[in-house]
């Protein structure tokens, strides 16, 4: 009981877009972009001397590269972030932490007849910090909050040289074995993961708030045919104070 | 607290522009650049430069210096279509919105075995059955079936009826001639109309890397029968030189089952899946990226022969027959 009054739960729960651009060599050498719709949720989980965020995120929408040719694209994300900090909140701090990235990207051209989906998932573990400030305006008062992460170690699948089906995936073997047979490591320095958010919050009178987020995602896979990602986004945010 | 936000803003523009670190831009759209990215692109990809015997390096070396900074479209157009026609593959195709660039050597060398109006006139006459894409007629005891593009999607329902009129005759001719080609999917459907067991009938591989010889394992490809039924009785199956790509596959598939034969010419091949490509001028590309085999290690390439070679003959043609067709009847009487 003690544990669980020490403890507080938010949800924040936001919607906008994002200007995303992609290149997959197994596509094309061209780049793709376009405004895609994201979503995002998080429960953050404060207790006294940590903080957990469980970050779900969605977005969808068409790209096109420069000579008009189309794809569609969807990423689905599960982010972790773990915060270690004193006992005291309130006022102005910067936390230490580590994260935990789950990244699915799918991508279905629009152009070509055959072998025209791809897609990429990677899972990796790395620092991550943040930094709060507490504002006051005129008897108002604000919040910014701004975290950031940068993957180091993980595993990735992907598709294959040419089709959608990773390198090593074989229709004989079980999908554990494709699995493993698929399966690469993601390594800083020739795989990239970065994210940088940034929020601007209002308290409400009812102890929620309301904010605008500013997010940026930049991916780099390599492997036999490289990946790249990198996408701006804003979106508006609502956290609701659970307990 | 001014510092850290300036701090903060400054660290956001420098994220920011790490665009172009990620994603450096789009190679040029010169007829320099358009020619290396088209080559590049089929050396690294392409699967039978080996079964071929086909030097793309030395093939480079031929056209490479013909290409200039100051050339047209169309001189550039010309020129990579040429350099593709090289590659002897009717999967291979550049499209430029002005013209598209192909190769058809594998039918337009060979006897076209095969007369539309013929088959309509004296086989099909005025009272065919139309099941979605299969145009079928009963000839005396024997159901004569056509299938003029694998692009075309069979339903269940059409194949039923099919299947339905198969039960009540002797034997099905399917004529596969001049199909050229289309969604593997649908011949995978008719084939296992016929089928009375799940059976291997090829094998293939696909490009896993940029040397010419660099290929995953290779996979094995199955016909299923079908669930809602099938007719095990004898078919014969009518190939020419025009029956491409999916059609191809389907005469395999056909030639596996023990109640089938093919007749006619062998098929034109296309035994490689086309992977798509774009070049940064706006033109597309296409090639094949996989190979299949039959189960003798025989490349579908180079096409599926016929069990009964028969070529059509202008003396029965000029009689008004289509001596493949009467063939094939013999062939299913003989076997009843």
């Amino acid at each position: 009981m003690q544990a669980y009054s020490q403890s507080s739960g938010s949800l924040f729960l936001s919607t906008g877009i994002q200007d995303f651009t992609s290149r997959d060599q197994g596509f094309s050498p061209q780049k793709y972009s376009g405004i895609r719709s994201m979503s995002t949720a998080i429960f953050q989980l404060h207790k006294p001397q940590k903080t957990e965020l469980f970050q779900f995120d969605f977005a969808y929408g068409p790209l096109e590269n420069r000579i008009g040719n189309s794809m569609n694209a969807m990423t689905i994300g599960f982010l972790t972030y773990t915060y270690y900090h004193k006992r005291k909140t309130g006022e102005k701090n910067l936390h230490w932490g580590w994260s935990n990235q789950n990244l699915f990207n799918i991508r279905s051209h629009n152009g070509f007849s055959n072998y025209s989906l791809r897609y990429d998932y990677f899972t990796s573990l790395g620092p991550s910090v943040r930094y709060i400030m507490p504002l006051q305006w005129k008897g108002q008062h604000f919040e910014w909050h701004t975290l950031s992460h940068l993957q180091v170690v993980g595993f990735q699948v992907k598709s294959g040289y040419i089709g959608a089906n990773p390198d090593g995936y074989s229709g004989e073997n079980t999908t554990i074995g494709n699995f493993f047979e698929s399966m690469e490591p993601f390594i800083i320095g020739k795989d990239w993961n970065f994210g940088l958010t940034s929020s601007f919050y209002w308290e409400l009178p009812s102890e929620n708030k309301l904010g605008v987020n500013y997010r940026l995602d930049v991916s780099g896979l390599q492997g036999s045919q490289p990946v790249a990602s990198f996408g701006n986004a804003l979106l508006l945010v609502l956290k609701v104070k659970l307990w | 607290m001014v510092k850290r936000i300036r701090l903060f803003f400054l660290f956001l523009i420098v994220f920011s522009s790490c665009e172009q670190w990620v994603m450096p831009q789009d190679p040029g759209s010169g007829a320099v650049e358009v020619f290396d990215q088209l080559w590049e692109d089929v050396y690294a990809r392409y699967s039978f430069f080996d079964h071929k015997n086909l030097d793309w390096e030395q093939i480079r070396e031929e056209y490479r210096p013909e290409v200039n900074a100051e050339m047209g479209q169309l001189e550039l157009y010309e020129l990579l279509a040429d350099m593709l026609f090289e590659l002897r593959d009717g999967h291979v195709n550049l499209s430029t919105g002005f013209n598209r660039s192909r190769n058809w050597e594998w039918y337009q060398e060979f006897p076209v075995n095969y007369d539309e109006n013929l088959i309509e006139e004296s086989y099909l006459g005025k009272d065919y059955w139309i099941s979605g894409p299969l145009q079928h007629q009963m000839l005396d005891d024997i159901l004569y079936v056509n299938y003029r593009s694998f692009a075309q999607s069979i339903s269940e329902s059409n194949l039923q009826i099919v299947v339905e009129r198969a039960r009540r005759s002797r034997g099905v001719i399917i004529d596969v001639r001049n199909n050229g080609g289309g969604n593997l999917s649908n011949a995978s459907l008719l084939a296992s109309a016929f089928a009375e067991e799940e059976m291997v009938y090829a094998r293939q591989r696909i490009k896993s890397g940029p040397g010419t010889g660099d290929f995953g394992s290779w996979e094995d490809m199955k016909i299923s029968p079908r669930e809602d039924g099938t007719y095990l009785g004898p078919v014969v199956v009518l190939t020419n030189r025009r029956s491409y790509s999916a059609t191809t596959f389907f005469a395999q598939m056909m030639k596996v089952l023990p109640n089938a034969i093919t007749l006619g010419d062998q098929t034109g091949g296309g035994g490689g899946t086309p992977v798509f490509g774009e070049l940064t001028n706006g033109w597309t590309y296409r090639f094949s990226a996989t190979q299949t085999i039959d189960l003798e290690d025989r490349q579908l390439e180079d096409g599926v022969l016929a069990d009964l070679r028969v070529d059509l003959s202008e003396l029965a043609v000029s009689r008004g027959e289509d001596n493949l067709i009467a063939t094939a009847i013999a062939v299913i009487r003989s076997n009843n």
